[in-house]
């Protein structure tokens, strides 16, 4: 078990609640780097929409927006590492 | 056996393109399926930990005037017992001047219906979301209704309750951005259309010279009128056929403990 990788999800969650949104989605874009495929990131990113957006009337008539930018941000993330040489030479 | 580095780089993108895409999947799938199912496991699962913050925020906060001195306490108290008579006084006449109005309706066969209200504390404040949204300890088992006006202090409205879960509900800011309501405009009583701008702020805009003057109320007519907020500026220049209003809600929703919801 990868156990950095669990006791960062599990200060995410924690962040997502105690701390405003921009805050725990940065630390989360953060672990994106340095985790592999760090889905926990689009999680993230949808218990925020989940706790504070309200469907289509919030985020101006699109649901889910937060979750949206963080997906494509997650693909952004993976596919900037391949320019990296810091990821080629793992 | 060895493989060319951009064709395993290709697809790693590839892969993390169909993970999110994965996702992203599931979430619309089921806000289509089943609307707000997804949304109130979360609600109903962290609604705990929000009271937890709210009560540890609340303790910290009360904390924190140790650390103050005594004589900027024994300041701070003076001055809010000078604001206090003020607004005791003012009170006071609110009081006498609605006792007229119930008696004045009353005489032409419009008494106000009884407003059937529920006190929800606030959970999160609008700091904490993205959305400018404000989470309620009040939901569906409260009988809370979507679309109804919320309050504070009884008699200034902040918003309207967007999404009802069982045990919360999101309530959208008349000032969130993007959000418009139709209202009338102090003892002008012109209608116009605010628009909310974030940070407890609204925007309108009326043609020049349209009477309105900076301190007039902007309210919500109806069977119970209720304030919504209060003109700061006017401005306008020369060539504008059209003055550009700056009005601010009188509640500071970041100190709000409580909200009163229509049910």
């Amino acid at each position: 078990m990868n156990w950095p990788r669990v006791i960062t999800g599990s200060i995410l969650l924690v962040l997502s609640i105690a701390v405003p949104w921009w805050v725990a989605l940065s630390v989360a874009f953060v672990a994106a780097f340095y985790f592999s495929r760090y889905v926990e990131f689009i999680v993230v990113a949808f218990i925020i929409d989940a706790l504070y957006g309200a469907g289509t009337a919030a985020g101006l008539g699109f649901p889910y927006m937060i979750t949206t930018a963080a997906a494509l941000l997650f693909v952004i993330v993976e596919t900037l590492k391949q320019y990296l040489i810091f990821y080629n030479r793992r | 056996m060895s493989y060319r580095q951009k064709n395993r780089n290709t697809s790693r993108a590839k892969i993390a393109a169909l993970i999110a895409l994965s996702v992203l999947a599931v979430v619309f799938g089921m806000h289509k399926l089943s609307p707000g199912r997804l949304d109130s496991v979360v609600q109903t699962v962290m609604k705990p930990f929000l009271s937890l913050r709210t009560a540890s925020s609340r303790e910290l906060a009360s904390s924190a005037t140790l650390l103050r001195s005594k004589r900027s306490l024994a300041e701070e108290n003076a001055r809010l017992k000078a604001e206090l008579a003020e607004t005791k006084a003012r009170l006071a006449l609110e009081e006498a001047l609605q006792r007229e109005n119930v008696t004045l309706r009353g005489l032409l066969g419009r008494a106000p219906r009884e407003l059937n209200t529920i006190a929800g504390a606030v959970l999160s404040k609008p700091g904490f979301s993205p959305y400018d949204t404000i989470v309620v300890d009040a939901g569906q088992s409260d009988g809370v209704v979507k679309d109804k006006l919320v309050r504070a202090y009884e008699d200034v409205a902040i918003g309207y309750v967007a999404s009802v879960y069982d045990t919360t509900s999101i309530v959208v800011l008349y000032t969130s951005p993007g959000v418009t309501r139709d209202v009338v405009i102090g003892e002008t009583g012109i209608q116009a259309t605010i628009t909310g701008m974030g940070g407890g702020n609204f925007q309108l805009k009326l043609p020049r010279d349209s009477g309105v003057r900076e301190n007039d109320t902007i309210t919500i007519t109806g069977e119970n009128p209720v304030v919504v907020g209060k003109i700061q500026k006017i401005m306008s220049t020369d060539a504008d056929s059209f003055e550009t209003i700056f009005a601010a809600s009188p509640v500071n929703i970041h100190t709000l403990e409580y909200v009163f919801l229509e049910i």
